[in-house]
């Protein structure tokens, strides 16, 4: 689970300050860990380090978690990359996946595409592994197996949320809007 | 193709073989039962021939003249009933008048006083019961039988007892008759008969051909019970063969072949069934006297008929049936149109099911990065109201799920 | 790279003319049964050799295509080329020969017909066509040691078990060399490891003869099976291998 693009996914939206960042990844992403105050400030420092964010003056009476960030042109680059490449399929890939579709949605970024190619690239390393499943031994056979049911599991997922996503985007985007007075997407 | 159909109906295995019966059964009893109809009227056309002589009266015959020298010497004739312990039986008394008086059919000649012909049953009856209570009625000795070409029935009482002249003569109810009668009268109908066998002919057709629809349509409903029984089946594999390419000309030349066979067998069944019952059916009297065996005989046209109509009509019949298969190796199931017998998942694509994780040792071909160890969260309550979305449950480490050589 | 796209070479072309290396292909089909759409414009084009998986939900109008290409079922538009010429407007009959001599079918189940015996169920498309009974068994019998179904010859479809049938069933799809095998759920109604055995010797053959096989599944692990894959969505073709949206 990438927090540094997580978070930088979420401040494409729009200018945040890093609390409302904070609270944002809890609800969709943190699943019960909230994520560390340290670790998000220590996060945005980096990111605006790197040139893909850009921290605001700091407004009067506050310290650090009153700046606002802002997305660079850089940091957008990184998301539309990240979001439109295709992980390397293997098992255990839900919360990575489950991150770019709902910052897909969120953007208005075509997330069907994006489940489409992962699909390809899942399907492409399954036949990987059922070729190797045929050309092995027995033992090898199994551990191609195992790779493959794990891989189609993520598949149905896959499936299951390209049919959702229409219901999926309406849960997801009014929350982008009622946040800030007058700063809509 | 044919020899394809043939082994395919015959070579088909037990379960083919039971449904072939079946409809061959089906077909045996309605083929027996339309000869037994047929067979029937035409017993019943034979009886009322055989006995028309019965009706001789005076004067014409049925609009021909009798030769002048039968006219010349007529017969002295006088049919009544008479009565041994309730049973019927047929009186003639008879007095030729020259040697050219017409003879009744199945004697030799006309018996002379003291002379007597009796049927079968009559001889019979004559020779088991005491003379004083039959035998002695009849003046004279017996001569000879009466053939039963001239009887009614098998069982029929009838005794032609000879006269002189000058007795006849004397008799108030006797009839000088010139010619027997030789075709039965279309007005004979029981009562106006002088003996009380033998139904109007187009009164019995009538009462057959409604007898025998009324039987056949039962025996339909059962040949077209038999065929459905097996349509599914039939359906079937008619759809796999056109999936393979069978032509729908191919397709119905088998299933005609099917229906053929079944209905060959069936009727040949039918009449080996109809040959052993017919003594049986002889034997009931509903003309009023019951039939000789040879009686109930099918013409050749008859024949012809059935054994070229019932086949074919059950052919007809297959054909119909299956004219939906031949247009499409889809079979229409409950889920729509599908592949033959159904290609649909009732569980749909996402029929879940689990495995056991196998094990996990890492190695070098399959698994690019070694398997971290999988940390669980403790699971979530549902209904947080801050996360609109369910939460995932199991989690890799972060970094080992994405790091790659 | 898969195996196959190492050997084929670089990805096909896009030109409509039906050109050497696609053996059968798909245009713009669109056909509905009564008001329910089924396909909707969808297009497909299979090489000769490959194996194609095409994948999609239920209803999605996967299992047609498949019979629009395989002459089951005519569109009510579009156009199917097979071996240079329009096979959707042949007649029934011509469409049935088709089947017969050129291709091969597997589906869910194994569409044996129960009254002919296991060795008679393979060389039926040869006895549809003609060919005398001995030789024409003689030949289906060759099938039976190369798909393990040794001894089976006599038996007749209720007395095999499934994964049996569905052998039986590729072997008659495959006995008269056809030039396209069509498979539609063929491990449907079979157990994993069964299906595994059926999907392995599958592909195996029909690489061995040179088949293409065109594979109608809802499972990613019989797709995998497959040289590549397309998705079939609400009555189209979506996705291609080629990473466009021509396939």
């Amino acid at each position: 689970m990438s927090v540094p693009l997580t978070l930088l996914g979420l401040l494409e939206r729009e200018p945040s300050h890093g609390y409302d960042l904070k609270r944002d990844y809890d609800a969709y992403f943190g699943r019960g860990k909230p994520l560390p105050f340290g670790q998000v400030y220590a996060t945005l420092s980096r990111l605006a380090r790197d040139g893909k964010a850009t921290a605001g003056e700091a407004e009067p009476g506050g310290g650090p978690d009153r700046k606002r960030y802002a997305i660079t042109p850089a940091g957008q680059l990184e998301v539309e990359t990240w979001l439109t490449e295709p992980v390397a399929p293997e098992p255990h890939l839900q919360t990575v996946l489950f991150a770019k579709v709902v910052l897909a949605l969120m953007l208005g970024r075509p997330a069907a595409e994006y489940l489409d190619t992962q699909r390809r690239a899942h399907l492409g390393r399954m036949r990987e592994l059922t070729e190797l499943k045929q050309a092995g031994s027995l033992i090898d056979a199994l551990l191609a197996d195992h790779g493959l049911f794990h891989l189609e599991a993520d598949l149905r997922w896959i499936d299951t949320t390209t049919a959702r996503l229409g219901a999926l985007a309406q849960a997801v985007r009014p929350a982008t809007y009622d946040r800030s007075a007058g700063g809509a997407r | 193709m044919i020899r394809f159909g043939l082994r395919l109906t015959l070579r088909g295995g037990r379960e083919a073989v039971v449904r072939l019966a079946i409809t061959a059964i089906a077909v045996a009893f309605g083929t027996g039962l339309l000869l037994a109809a047929i067979a029937g009227v035409n017993a019943v056309n034979t009886q009322n021939l055989r006995v028309a002589w019965l009706d001789t009266v005076p004067g014409p015959v049925a609009g021909h003249q009798a030769p002048a020298a039968a006219r010349a010497q007529p017969l002295w004739w006088e049919l009544r009933p008479d009565y041994y312990r309730g049973e019927l039986m047929g009186r003639l008394d008879v007095a030729a008048t020259g040697p050219r008086s017409p003879v009744p059919p199945g004697i030799p000649r006309l018996p002379g006083p003291g002379q007597y012909y009796a049927s079968p049953a009559m001889t019979k009856l004559l020779d088991t019961v005491p003379a004083d209570e039959l035998a002695d009625r009849y003046p004279g000795h017996q001569i000879g039988t009466i053939a039963d070409s001239a009887l009614p029935a098998p069982n029929s009482l009838l005794i032609i007892v000879g006269h002189s002249v000058s007795y006849m003569a004397h008799q108030r109810a006797a009839d000088k008759v010139s010619a027997i009668q030789a075709v039965p009268l279309s007005s004979c109908d029981g009562p106006s008969c002088a003996i009380a066998v033998g139904i109007d002919a187009n009164g019995m057709d009538l009462i057959l051909s409604v007898v025998g629809v009324g039987l056949l349509l039962p025996v339909l409903i059962f040949i077209g019970a038999s065929t459905r029984l097996s349509a599914a089946r039939r359906e079937q594999r008619f759809a796999a063969m056109r999936l393979t390419g069978a032509t729908p000309r191919q397709v119905t030349v088998i299933a005609s072949v099917e229906s053929a066979v079944a209905g060959a067998l069936g009727t040949a069944a039918g009449f080996a069934l109809f040959f052993a019952l017919r003594p049986v059916i002889a034997s009931f009297p509903y003309s009023g006297a019951p039939f000789f065996t040879s009686d109930m005989s099918l013409s050749l046209t008859d024949i012809a008929v059935v054994v070229v109509g019932v086949p074919a009509a059950a052919a007809i019949i297959a054909w119909i049936a299956l004219r939906r298969v031949q247009t499409s190796p889809l079979v229409r199931t409950g889920y729509g149109l599908s592949t033959v017998v159904d290609g649909a998942h009732p569980g749909g694509e996402f029929s879940f099911r689990r495995r056991s994780a196998l094990h996990r040792t890492p190695h070098p071909h399959l698994t690019p990065h070694p398997h971290a160890p999988r940390t669980r969260t403790a699971p979530t309550p549902r209904n947080r109201p801050h996360s609109p979305l369910p939460t995932p449950h199991s989690l890799p480490a972060p970094r080992a799920a994405l790091s790659f050589p | 790279m898969t195996r196959y796209e190492a050997a084929a070479g670089a990805g096909a072309g896009t030109g409509t003319v039906l050109g050497s290396e696609h053996v059968i292909e798909a245009r713009d089909i669109v056909r509905s049964f009564g008001l329910t759409p089924a396909l909707q414009g969808a297009s497909l084009r299979a090489r000769r050799g490959e194996i194609l998986a095409v994948m999609g939900p239920s209803g999605s109008g996967k299992s047609t295509l498949l019979h629009c290409l395989a002459g089951i079922l005519t569109p009510d538009s579009g156009e199917i080329w097979f071996g240079g010429q329009r096979i959707d407007s042949l007649s029934e009959t011509q469409r049935s020969r088709l089947r017969r001599d050129r291709f091969g079918f597997v589906f869910q189940f194994g569409q044996l017909v129960p009254e002919l015996t296991a060795a008679e169920n393979v060389a039926l498309p040869l006895l549809l066509n003609g060919v005398r009974r001995v030789p024409a068994l003689a030949e289906a019998s060759a099938w039976f040691g190369r798909l393990d179904l040794d001894g089976l010859e006599q038996r007749r479809s209720g007395e095999l078990s499934g994964g049996q049938a569905q052998r039986v069933a590729l072997a008659r799809g495959l006995v008269a060399r056809p030039e396209v095998l069509f498979a539609d759920e063929p491990t449907g109604s079979l157990d994993t490891l069964t299906g595994e055995h059926v999907m392995t010797l599958l592909t195996a053959t029909a690489r061995a003869e040179g088949t293409t096989v065109i594979l109608v599944t809802h499972e990613a692990r019989i797709a995998a099976y497959a040289d590549r894959e397309v998705m079939v969505r609400d009555g189209r073709v979506v996705i291609g291998a080629d990473g466009g949206s021509t396939p």
